[in-house]
């Protein structure tokens, strides 16, 4: 069922839509946006809009949308969108209600921050400058999976989750 | 390095147990510091063997109990300050997954070499080392050769390291764990990854004994589980006793990295397929050949 004409979001003049995020997968780039629009930003999200684009070829999928008034988009939300491991999500820059930029945010190769070692005997759990240091090598784009460089702990999808919840 | 570990037991043995005074300058003015948070018999001492034989000297002494380790002071605080000291290389062990990368990060500024004696549950590269080259000596080329490691293969570091090494010199590995013990997924995906070859993973000693060109025996590290009702469930599941041993094929050995507990019968120490003493002699040597490695004695 496509969206109808009415139903279409109103435009942002100068902003961010984060676009095409799988339904299922939206609640937890909503926890991830959120910290970002709390300080008095005024953001647009639509739940379970028709999408082609995340169809199986016969019937629609269903998306979230992200408009959001201000150009909120720093490395460190754009690594945490790419770590949710939707490759179809979108990053729309916005200016003068024009696209600027379109893209789809990357994992990053190396990361030393948002992740933290799950593994409960790793030095970086324990050792307060380690815990600093802390280090993860990209290992698997599909699944993601990311490993301590310290430990070799591997962490998957489901603990990425958990880790990128973890301080809303 | 196994060429040159040949070398000193050639000449150790020669020498009825002395190495002459060519040896005992190679490392002169050397200094290797011991720091052992976690227990260690063989691993400490025969690279404190290695370093005396070969002229350096030893800064030990250092305990985790003893330490400002219990103050809360950092690995790498504790690093720096013994670096300053003008050591050049450090061996340590650690109950703490990836603690000698962490010390590591901090000796290179000093130009100091770290070796990792064993890091919790993670990995025992110098082992691994000393493994390699008792297999060496026993087969020459160990392409192909099947290795049977046998035991607790999730918490026990040597399996890991083991594994690894293995592939890198070709051998086919064949993995013998309960269920609950097995080698956790990240170690077999990396070696099956890296050499593509296909880990063999089997609940019986049985099914192997007669196949494999190495039993490699490993103690269940009763003091990494959580609880002691998880450790007796596969307390003494494995048992390499004089009948087992011998119906392994001709040539066949038995290694183990030793403490041993009960998964090796002591009537299996005289048979010919057993090498884990001459194993853990071998510890020396090969430390020996590493310590001239990394402190860069040239010939």
């Amino acid at each position: 069922m496509k969206e109808k004409p009415w139903e279409k979001m109103p435009m942002i003049e100068n902003g961010v839509v984060i676009d095409h995020v799988p339904t299922d997968r939206g609640p937890l780039v909503y926890l991830i946006v959120l910290p970002y629009i709390t300080n008095g930003i005024t953001a647009n999200i639509r739940t379970n809009i028709p999408s082609q684009k995340l169809g199986d070829g016969k019937e629609y999928g269903k998306k979230w949308v992200f408009k959001i008034e201000d150009d909120i988009i720093d490395t460190t939300l754009e690594n945490k969108i790419a770590l949710t491991g939707e490759k179809e999500i979108t990053i729309n820059r916005i200016v003068n209600y024009e696209v600027v930029e379109k893209y789809h945010p990357e994992l990053p190769e190396e990361l030393s921050s948002i992740l933290q070692c799950t593994n409960p005997n790793c030095v970086t759990s324990h050792d307060y400058h380690a815990g600093q240091r802390q280090r993860f090598k990209l290992v698997s784009e599909e699944p993601v999976v990311y490993e301590c460089e310290y430990c070799g702990n591997q962490l998957y999808q489901e603990d990425i989750d958990k880790l990128l919840q973890k301080d809303i | 390095m196994f060429d040159l570990a040949d070398e000193i037991r050639s000449h150790w043995i020669e020498h009825e147990h002395q190495l002459d005074d060519e040896y005992r300058k190679k490392l002169k003015g050397k200094i290797m510091a011991t720091l052992f948070w976690e227990p260690s018999t063989r691993t400490r001492m025969s690279f404190e063997a290695a370093m005396m034989h070969q002229g350096g000297r030893i800064l030990g002494g250092f305990t985790a109990e003893g330490s400002s380790t219990k103050k809360g002071e950092t690995i790498a605080d504790t690093i720096r300050n013994i670096c300053g000291y003008g050591v050049s290389v450090i061996v340590m062990r650690h109950k703490l997954e990836g603690a000698a990368r962490e010390a590591a990060n901090y000796a290179e500024d000093y130009g100091v070499s770290i070796i990792n004696g064993g890091d919790g549950k993670h990995e025992h590269p110098t082992q691994t080392l000393l493994d390699l080259y008792t297999m060496h000596r026993q087969f020459g080329d160990i392409t192909e050769k099947k290795v049977a490691i046998v035991g607790d293969l999730k918490y026990g570091r040597t399996p890991h390291s083991l594994t690894y090494g293995l592939g890198i010199f070709g051998a086919d590995v064949y993995l013998v764990s309960p269920e609950q013990l097995k080698m956790p997924p990240e170690y077999v995906s990396e070696y099956e990854k890296t050499f593509n070859k296909q880990i063999v993973q089997l609940e019986k000693l049985e099914d192997i004994v007669e196949v494999a060109d190495v039993i490699y025996m490993t103690r269940i590290q009763k003091e990494r589980f959580e609880s002691i009702e998880e450790y007796q469930k596969v307390a003494g599941i494995y048992k390499m006793d004089y009948n087992m041993a011998k119906r392994m094929k001709e040539g066949a050995i038995i290694m183990h990295p030793l403490p041993r507990v009960n998964e090796i019968d002591l009537n299996v120490d005289n048979l010919p397929q057993a090498k884990y003493f001459e194993q853990s002699q071998n510890g020396w040597f090969v430390r020996a050949a590493l310590l001239q490695d990394l402190l860069g004695v040239k010939e």
